[in-house]
C-alpha cells in the first residue's frame, strides 16, 4: 500500500511542472503560434528561480521573479516571431540552445562555485495534505482554463486568432495584440512550471536539467487534442511514465538505468505514432500572419 | 557583453577564440576535423529538408551511427586491411540511415511529425550509446566507461603529419558533392525538390510523395551517421557518454544559414568548426566556458532570420521585403 502510495505521489510531482507548461503551450498554441521554445523558456525559468531563491532564501519570491521574467522573455518571442515573421520551428530551436548556452555559461562561470556549497535550494513549506499549493493550482488550472478558453471574451479572441487571424482582422481587432496576450499569458504558465520543478521537484539546478521536457509537454498538448481536459489526461500519461522511470532506477539492476530513462521519450514517439492523425490544431498553427493592406 | 559579465576582457578572449581556430597549421586542422562533421550533419538537415521535412535529428543519428561504426571498428579484425575502414564507414552510415529510417517510417506510415518524432530519437540515441559504453562495449581495463579502442585498420588515415586532420574531409566533401550532383542534375533530385516546393503538384504528377520522403529521411540519417564514423574512427577512436555535445544542431544551423547551398555549406561549418574549437581553446586559456559560443552561435543564428543584415547597405538590395513575404506565404 505504501509503495503505490509513495508511487502516487511520484506521479503527481513529476507531472505538475509539464503540466503548467503545457498548459502554457496550450494558450499560445490555440493563438496560432507554434511553441517550440517552451524546452528554453522552462529551463530559463528554472535557472531565475533557482538564482532568486537562493539569493532570498524564499521559494514564493523565487517562483514570482521567474515567473514573471518567463512572461517577458514570451512576449519578446512572439515579438521576434510577429515583427521578422520567422520561421517558427528553427527561431524555437535556436531560441532553445540560447537558453541552454546562457544558462549553462552563468552558471558554471557564477553561480556553481557558490551554489555548490549549499546545493538545496528552499522549497515550498506549507503542504497542507502532503502538497505544496502549486500543486493544487496546476490541477485548478485546468477547468479554469477550459472555462477561460472557451468562455470568456479574451478565450474567445484567442481562439479565433489561432483559427482564423483574417476574420478577426476584419472585425477591427488586432492579430498582433491577440498574440502578445496569449504568448504573455502562456509564458507565465511555463514560467510557473520551470520554477515549481527546480524548486519542488529535483531540489537543485542542473545545467540542461529540463532535458526535453518542454518538447514533451508540447507533444502532450497535441496527443490531447488542443483541450485543457485532453492535455491534463496526455500529460498524466506522461508523468506517470517519469515516475515510472526514476522508479526503475531506484530498483537498481533489473534493466539497465538507461533503458529506464528512454521511457519518457519512448512514450512521446509512441503516442505521436499511434495519435498522428490529429484534425483538432488550431488552423493557422505555425503560419507567420501578415497584415492586409 | 556577456563575457565583460563574467570577468574577463571580451576582446581578449574573442582574440583567443580567433587564433584558436584559424591561426597556425594545428588549429586550423582541429578546425577543419570537427567542421567535416558538422557539414555532414549539416547535410543531413538539408538533404531532408528539400523534400520538405525538418529533420532535427542529426545528433541521434550521429550517436547510433558512430556506435555501429566503432562496433565494427572494434570487433570486424577478420577484414582485410582498407576494407575494415570502408565497412566501418559504411556501418556508420547505415547506423544513421536506421535511426533516420524509423523517423521516416512513422512519418510516412503514420504522419506521425517528424519534428518531434526526430528529437525524441535524440535522448533515445544518446541513451543506447550510453547503455552500450556502460556494459556491452566497456574496456575493462578502463575506470571510465569507453569502449574498446578501435583497431588500427579501421582508423581514418592522417592526411597531415603532426596534426590529427584525417581523410574524413575527403567523405564529408564528397558527400556534399553528392548531395549538390543529387538535387541539380539527377532526376529523382528532381523529384525531390518538386515535392518539397510543392506536395499537392507533385501528388498531381504521379509522384510517390509519401516514398520519397522516407528515402530521403534515411539519407539524411546516412549522413548524420557518417558524421559519428568520422568523430569514432578520425578523433576518438574508442565510443564514449556525450562525445558529440551538439555537432547534431550546430550542423543544423549551419546548414539553415546557408540557406542549404552547398557552397554556403563549407563556408558555414568551417565558420561554426572554428567557433568551437577557438571556444575549446578560449576554455583552456581563460577563464571564460566554452558554453560561450553556442550563446554567440545561437545569437547570430537568430539574427540572420531576423535578417538584420539585409537592412545594412551591403546586402540590402538582394531581398526586397516583397520577394520575402512570397517566399514565406508560401
Amino acid at each position: 500500500m505504501d509503495l503505490v502510495l509513495s508511487f502516487l505521489t511520484s506521479v503527481i510531482r513529476q507531472t505538475v511542472p509539464i503540466l503548467y507548461v503545457a498548459l502554457g503551450v496550450l494558450v499560445i498554441q490555440t493563438s496560432g503560434i507554434l511553441e517550440m521554445a517552451s524546452e528554453g523558456k522552462m529551463l530559463l525559468s528554472c535557472f531565475i528561480t533557482a538564482i532568486v531563491a537562493f539569493y532570498t532564501g524564499s521559494a514564493w519570491i523565487g517562483l514570482i521573479v521567474g515567473t514573471l521574467a518567463t512572461g517577458i522573455i514570451g512576449v519578446i518571442y512572439i515579438w521576434l516571431i510577429q515583427e521578422f515573421h520567422l520561421n517558427q520551428i528553427i527561431v524555437g530551436l535556436s531560441f532553445n540552445t540560447l537558453a541552454l548556452g546562457i544558462t549553462s555559461l552563468l552558471f558554471r562561470q557564477k553561480y556553481a562555485a557558490v551554489m555548490e556549497m549549499n546545493p538545496i535550494l528552499p522549497t515550498f513549506e506549507f503542504r497542507p495534505a502532503g502538497f505544496s499549493i502549486p500543486v493544487y493550482v496546476a490541477f485548478l488550472m485546468v477547468p479554469l482554463l477550459s472555462l477561460f478558453l472557451k468562455r470568456t471574451t479574451p478565450g474567445l479572441k484567442i481562439r479565433s486568432v489561432g483559427e482564423n487571424p483574417r476574420a478577426v482582422e476584419s472585425i477591427g481587432l488586432s492579430v498582433k495584440r491577440v498574440r502578445y496576450m496569449s504568448g504573455f499569458l502562456g509564458s507565465l504558465l511555463i514560467g510557473i512550471g520551470g520554477a515549481f520543478f527546480v524548486l519542488g521537484v529535483s531540489g537543485i539546478f542542473a545545467e540542461n536539467m529540463t532535458s526535453g521536457r518542454g518538447y514533451i509537454a508540447m507533444t502532450a498538448v497535441s496527443f490531447g487534442k488542443f483541450t485543457p481536459i485532453g492535455t491534463l489526461a496526455s500529460v498524466v500519461l506522461f508523468g506517470t511514465g517519469d515516475a515510472l522511470q526514476y522508479r526503475l532506477q531506484a530498483a537498481g539492476n533489473i534493466i539497465p538505468h538507461q533503458f529506464a530513462q528512454m521511457v519518457p521519450y519512448l512514450m512521446t514517439v509512441i503516442a505521436l505514432v499511434v495519435f498522428a492523425k490529429n484534425p483538432n490544431s488550431p488552423s493557422s498553427l505555425g503560419k507567420p500572419y501578415y497584415k492586409s493592406r | 557583453m556577456l563575457i565583460e559579465l563574467t570577468g574577463e576582457s571580451a576582446l581578449d578572449t574573442y582574440k583567443v577564440l580567433f587564433e584558436g581556430a584559424f591561426i597556425g597549421k594545428n588549429n586550423l586542422s582541429e578546425t577543419l576535423i570537427k567542421s567535416s562533421i558538422l557539414l555532414l550533419t549539416g547535410l543531413s538537415y538539408a538533404f531532408v529538408a528539400k523534400v520538405g521535412l525538418i529533420n532535427i535529428g542529426a545528433e541521434g543519428q550521429l550517436y547510433i551511427g558512430a556506435a555501429c561504426s566503432a562496433a565494427v571498428g572494434i570487433y570486424g579484425t577478420f577484414l582485410p586491411g582498407a576494407l575494415h575502414l570502408i565497412a566501418a564507414l559504411l556501418a556508420g552510415f547505415v547506423g544513421g540511415m536506421i535511426w533516420g529510417g524509423i523517423v521516416g517510417f512513422f512519418k510516412e506510415r503514420f504522419g506521425a511529425n517528424e519534428i518531434i518524432t526526430s528529437l525524441m530519437m535524440n535522448y533515445i540515441a544518446i541513451l543506447v550509446v550510453s547503455y552500450l559504453v556502460h556494459e556491452p562495449m566497456k574496456d575493462m581495463s578502463q575506470t571510465y566507461p569507453y569502449s574498446y579502442r578501435v583497431a588500427t585498420s579501421a582508423q581514418l588515415p592522417r592526411i597531415l603529419t603532426g596534426t590529427r586532420l584525417h581523410a574524413g574531409l575527403f567523405v564529408a566533401l564528397l558527400c556534399l558533392f553528392f548531395y549538390w550532383i543529387y538535387y541539380r542534375y539527377t532526376s529523382s533530385g528532381y523529384r525531390m525538390r518538386v515535392i518539397g516546393q510543392n506536395r499537392l503538384n507533385a501528388e498531381y504528377a504521379g509522384y510517390n510523395v509519401r516514398k520519397n520522403m522516407f528515402a530521403a529521411m534515411a539519407i539524411g540519417g546516412g549522413f548524420a551517421g557518417l558524421g559519428g564514423a568520422l568523430e569514432i574512427l578520425g578523433v576518438q577512436f574508442r565510443l564514449f557518454d556525450n562525445f558529440s555535445s551538439g555537432y547534431g544542431f550546430d550542423g543544423i544551423f549551419a546548414a539553415i544559414l546557408a540557406n542549404l547551398h552547398p557552397l554556403g555549406m563549407i563556408l558555414t561549418s568551417v565558420v561554426f568548426g572554428g567557433l568551437r574549437n577557438g571556444g575549446l581553446m578560449i576554455q583552456v586559456k581563460t577563464n571564460v566556458s566554452s558554453t560561450l559560443t553556442s550563446v554567440v552561435q545561437s545569437l547570430v543564428i537568430i539574427l540572420v532570420l531576423m535578417r538584420i543584415f539585409d537592412r545594412l547597405p551591403i546586402w540590402g538590395k538582394k531581398h526586397s521585403n516583397q520577394s520575402l513575404r512570397k517566399r514565406s506565404s508560401d
